[in-house]
């Protein structure tokens, strides 16, 4: 504990250092600035902004998802000043730098538009790209996200997440994704920097995020740096529009699975904006008529956004979301499906708010954030209006992100504190745990240093403490990044350990129960993780890319249900330890222009190993080693997407090796023989005998999607969109869950025709 | 085509069968192969009774199945001490939730200290086997009675007992003051109270059982004439599987619970003195 505390004391010392660091090199000058789009005023990723001296060298930086460059240490004199990216017109000026001068230069980026014989094109903002992959980081722009087919004419981020190797979900319902062995609950989701608990929609299509409200996402599969702490898994860091500062523009659409609203203007125009959503599924009217088939899903989210420029160098953000989902996923398994009954549902409501302020002071180098959030879970099962398992998760959190550009370093720090209160009622499926109302505070700081030692090379060390007063625990984690651009060849790496108090509790051994209750690391024991990943990107032209990735996750103290060969309606919780282990190959053929296909294998292994008494009984074997559920052995995924004469047609096809689940030996009546019982009279109790866990493995998995949709221009700024597609387009039959005490199948979704409409006003 | 590309394109074809091949496949199987045609088995042996019992069926594939017939099966048990063979008889049963199930009976008593083997066939074939071991008779000492007229106890030890005592009996052989016949009374002591290095202790309140005794007979407690013939002492034994149900180590290709309860008894000569104590007349043999 003390060597935390002495810690914690270097890192609160660090700020003064880095002032008096900053104070030194005050002789050079800094450069820095926003970039926007001129059109809406939105920020731009990735912008490369180039810095050039009379003598021709050049210095520069690209943006971030605040469209925020920095370029430091400059010597004084007189500069050119360009910021460049696909899709838009160079922006350039001269610049005179003196010394100790820092300067605020935003730019506003003109859209480059080419005529096409009868049909204006506007340039397609760039796709980041599948095989843009980088120890472990993949940056998503809503650009990708379209090129895969959807059944809403709104595509949807979780739709291409699920796209990408390494990812698992348990289908198209459930709203479960497992990221390179981790389980739902060991993912971290940022809208905003706003924690959103379980943002994923029970139809697998859909999640908080249309593509229509982000600006980007960066997806971490692992090895996330010091910035982010408290989950084992990943880390989804979602950026949101800011929403259009010019005008007023919207967007309708209707198709079989989900309707939307969107709108977004100014406020205060160049100033204030706001940006609304809001989605309601309409499966009861569309999709469940489109195939005559009972769909049991409703789910809908609100999101709302008011984004502020308060001058140059500051800006503030207010950003709400509210999500719900309820539905039927499983089968009553005691339950005859002839008989009329009340089914067991599953509901799940969040509700998020949170502000964030970004700004530069004037006298020094430094980019400066400060994020106060709620956020909140309300999860419950059971049968409609009398859940049998509830629980609720709040979370109060505040953050403070600081960067100093000093040269050619980047340090990266900051503070954050969090309040949690958990309350779960858990009726009895979890024995061994007595839950009661859980209070979890969670303190600590990070740094972070970025060292470009030589072109190309840059190193991230990074240290996070973590303490919880409330469980006396703290933590110190290290975390390590290196990335290695030389010429086409990119090589990375990452690695880190992680903590998380704050866990997920669910039932895994019931596919049709997704209820999470979240409780603070029962046992005393606090899950941990250690991720280690390397990887390799080449682009030997602009239409090819290739990326290899390797990852190894050592996790230990998990926690999962016990195995028992009595009845799955209730258990114990038990340890388990574990690991996680696999590559991902991806190719990327063509540019999002015209043709772009992208082709890629996930290759994991997940083993669980438990100490569990009630498996060494079962086995006779003092350690029981077993895949999860969610281990998915291999996974392919082909997506290709062609731009013809207005059209848009995009095709994907998915391929998964089949899932782990429980084999049954058989159903007895077991009686309780706890005294002198007559077994000639005492019935006993109904039971299934399992083996070992796990054993067996669900078919493939596979799907091809299609879809095709044109823009039409039906005033100066307005547009219909038309799409239409084909789910699974030639009937797979995909399991999504089998019930062993009937044996009863619940496939996923069929053959399903889509048609949407969306009316833009731009 | 190049001799070179013909390699890439094996694997390529290689690969896209091996997908299609495995991708068709859409059927599951979620039954382990293990408990296809597997047993369930519910009873113990009872050394108490003179006729045994066990429940047997198969395991069904799903809750909503019906009972499986248990047509060709034969139950039967070995006494592995003596080679005694016995074949067990089937009985369908009613259960007490009007559902139906098969018993299978065998008159005999099971003996301590024997290992039985309930054998299941089917079609003349071994097919399960579970054994019940019964309880080792344990050494038992008794020491002297102590105490005055109103507290009058004494101690006994039972060492070696590595199977778990559930219920003791003490029993008195008693003859009323009109002589009209010797009367047996149990008084129950519920489970043993301690265990020690092994065995267990276990103490007996002559005092207190005198009232026990009279209470029996319908006399007052002032009798005086009452004669005690004999003492002694009956112990029930669970088997060790009892203690964990869910281990199933006895069990061979079977599941459930299969076990055993044995009883013994023991007896011993009060002295004079603490007979008189406990305010009878000492009629035991020998004194």
């Amino acid at each position: 504990m003390s060597s935390f505390l002495r810690l914690v004391k270097s890192v609160l010392i660090l700020p003064l250092l880095l002032v008096f660091v900053a104070s030194a090199s005050a002789q050079t000058a800094t450069v820095r600035g926003f970039v926007t789009d001129s059109s809406d005023g939105q920020p731009i990723p990735g912008v490369n902004v180039v810095l050039s001296d009379v003598s021709g060298g050049l210095s520069g930086a690209a943006t971030d998802t605040d469209g925020f460059y920095a370029v430091s240490r400059i010597v004084p004199g007189i500069y050119k000043l360009k910021a460049s990216f696909v899709g838009f017109k160079d922006h350039e000026i001269d610049l005179t730098l003196a010394a100790s001068e820092i300067q605020t230069i935003n730019f506003k980026m003109v859209v480059e538009e080419t005529e096409l014989g009868e049909v204006l094109v506007e340039s397609t903002r760039e796709t980041a790209g599948a095989a843009n992959i980088t120890a472990g980081l993949q940056t998503i722009r809503p650009a990708d996200i379209s090129l895969v087919p959807a059944p809403d004419i709104s595509a949807d981020l979780v739709n291409y997440l699920t796209s990408l190797p390494g990812i698992v979900s348990q289908g198209d319902r459930g709203g479960q994704l497992f990221i390179r062995g981790g389980e739902p609950t060991q993912n971290m989701v940022l809208l905003d920097g706003i924690q959103i608990f379980q943002p994923f929609h029970i139809v697998g299509f859909f999640s908080a995020f249309p593509a229509d409200i982000i600006n980007s996402a960066d997806v971490y599969a692992g090895g996330f740096g010091a910035r982010f702490g408290g989950r084992l898994s990943s880390v989804m860091d979602i950026t949101a529009r800011t929403g259009n500062k010019q005008r007023m523009v919207g967007a309708a659409t209707i198709a079989p699975f989900v309707s939307t609203v969107r709108l977004e203007g100014p406020l205060l125009p160049g100033k204030v904006s706001f940006l609304a959503s809001y989605r309601q599924s309409v499966i009861e009217q569309g999709a469940s008529k489109l195939v005559d088939q009972e769909l049991p899903f409703e789910f809908g989210d609100i999101f709302a956004k008011i984004h502020a420029k308060l001058g140059s160098s500051a800006q503030l953000s207010i950003t709400g979301i509210q999500t719900d989902d309820n539905g039927r996923l499983g089968l009553d398994p005691l339950v005859d499906s002839e008989v009329e009954t009340v089914p067991d549902e599953i509901q799940w409501e969040n509700l998020a708010v949170g502000s964030r302020l970004i700004f530069l002071p004037a006298s020094l180098p430094v980019f400066a954030e400060l994020l106060i959030s709620y956020s909140s879970l309300n999860n419950k099962f059971g049968p409609p209006g009398d859940p049998t398992q509830t629980t609720n998760a709040t979370l109060f959190s505040f953050a403070s992100n600081l960067t100093h550009y000093v040269g050619t370093t980047d340090f990266n720090w900051g503070i954050f504190l969090s309040s949690s209160k958990l309350d779960s009622d858990l009726g009895g499926i979890f024995q061994n745990v007595d839950l009661k109302v859980e209070y979890i505070t969670e303190v600590g700081a990070y740094l972070e240093p970025v060292f470009n030692p030589m072109e190309g090379l840059s190193v991230q060390p990074g240290v996070r403490l973590q303490s919880f007063p409330s469980k006396n625990e703290s933590f110190i984690e290290p975390r390590l990044r290196v990335v290695w651009n030389t010429g086409i060849h990119r090589l990375s790496m990452a690695a880190g350990t992680y903590h998380q108090e704050l866990t997920g509790l669910n039932d895994r051994r019931n596919a049709g129960d997704i209820f999470t209750a979240w409780t603070a690391a029962p046992n005393g024991k606090v899950p941990e993780a250690k991720h280690i990943i390397a990887g390799y990107r080449v682009q030997p032209t602009n239409w090819i890319t290739f990326a290899a990735e390797g990852f190894y996750k050592d996790l230990t103290n998990l926690v999962v249900p016990e195995w028992t060969a009595f009845p799955r309606f209730n258990t114990n919780i038990q340890a388990a330890d574990g690991t996680a282990s696999g590559f991902d190959i991806r190719l990327e053929l063509g540019s999002s222009d015209k043709f772009q296909t992208t082709i890629s294998w996930g290759r994991s292994e997940v083993k669980y190993g438990s100490k569990a008494r009630a498996l060494q009984i079962l086995t006779g074997e003092a350690e029981v080693e077993y895949s999860p559920p969610h281990d998915r052995k291999d996974q392919i995924n082909i997506m290709t997407s062609l731009k013809l004469k207005g059209f848009n047609f995009n095709v994907r096809w998915q391929f998964g090796t089949g899932l782990p689940f429980n084999e049954s030996l058989g159903f007895d009546r077991w009686v309780l023989l706890d005294s002198l019982v007559n077994v000639t009279e005492i019935p006993g109790e109904e039971r299934v005998l399992y083996g070992r866990p796990y054993t067996g493995r669900l078919p493939t998995y596979h799907r091809l999607d299609i879809s095709l949709d044109r823009e039409f221009r039906i005033g100066p700024t307005t547009f219909l969109t038309i799409q239409t597609g084909i789910l699974n387009a030639y009937d797979r039959r995909n399991l999504f869950f089998l019930d062993l005490f009937t044996l009863r199948r619940v496939d996923q979704l069929p053959f399903i025709p889509t048609l949407g409409i969306k009316l833009e006003y731009k | 085509m190049s001799t070179t590309d013909r390699p890439f394109l094996t694997i390529i074809f290689a690969l896209s069968f091996i997908l299609l091949w495995s991708g068709c496949e859409n059927s599951i199987d979620p039954i382990a192969d293990e408990g296809e045609n597997a047993f369930a088995v519910f009873g113990y042996l009872d050394m108490r009774v003179p006729t045994q019992k066990v429940r047997v069926e198969l395991l069904r594939p799903t809750i909503l199945s019906d009972p499986i017939s248990l047509e060709g099966v034969q139950v039967s048990t070995i006494d592995r001490n003596n080679g005694t063979f016995q074949i067990w008889r089937d009985s369908s049963v009613v259960l007490d939730d009007g559902s139906a199930g098969v018993v299978y009976v065998a008159q005999f008593r099971p003996e301590l200290g024997h290992t039985y083997s309930l054998l299941i066939s089917r079609n003349d074939k071994l097919v399960a086997e579970a054994i019940a071991e019964l309880p080792i008779k344990p050494a038992v000492t008794v020491a002297a009675a102590v105490g005055d007229s109103v507290n009058v106890t004494q101690h006994l030890t039972f060492l070696e007992l590595t199977d778990q005592p559930v219920a003791l009996f003490v029993l008195y052989e008693v003859i009323p003051p009109d002589d009209s016949g010797v009367d047996l009374v149990r008084v129950g002591y519920g489970n043993p109270r301690m265990a020690t290095v092994g065995g267990w202790e276990f103490d007996i309140d002559l005092s207190t059982d005198r009232f026990a005794i009279l209470n029996a007979l319908g006399l007052n407690v002032g009798t005086k004439d009452v004669k005690l013939k004999k003492v002694s002492m009956e112990m029930t034994l669970f088997s060790k599987e009892w203690s964990q149900p869910e281990k199933g180590e006895n069990l061979e290709h079977v599941l459930g619970f299969f076990a055993s309860v044995g009883v013994f008894e023991h007896s011993w000569t009060l002295n004079s003195e603490t007979v008189t104590k406990m305010g009878f007349v000492d009629a035991q043999q020998g004194n």
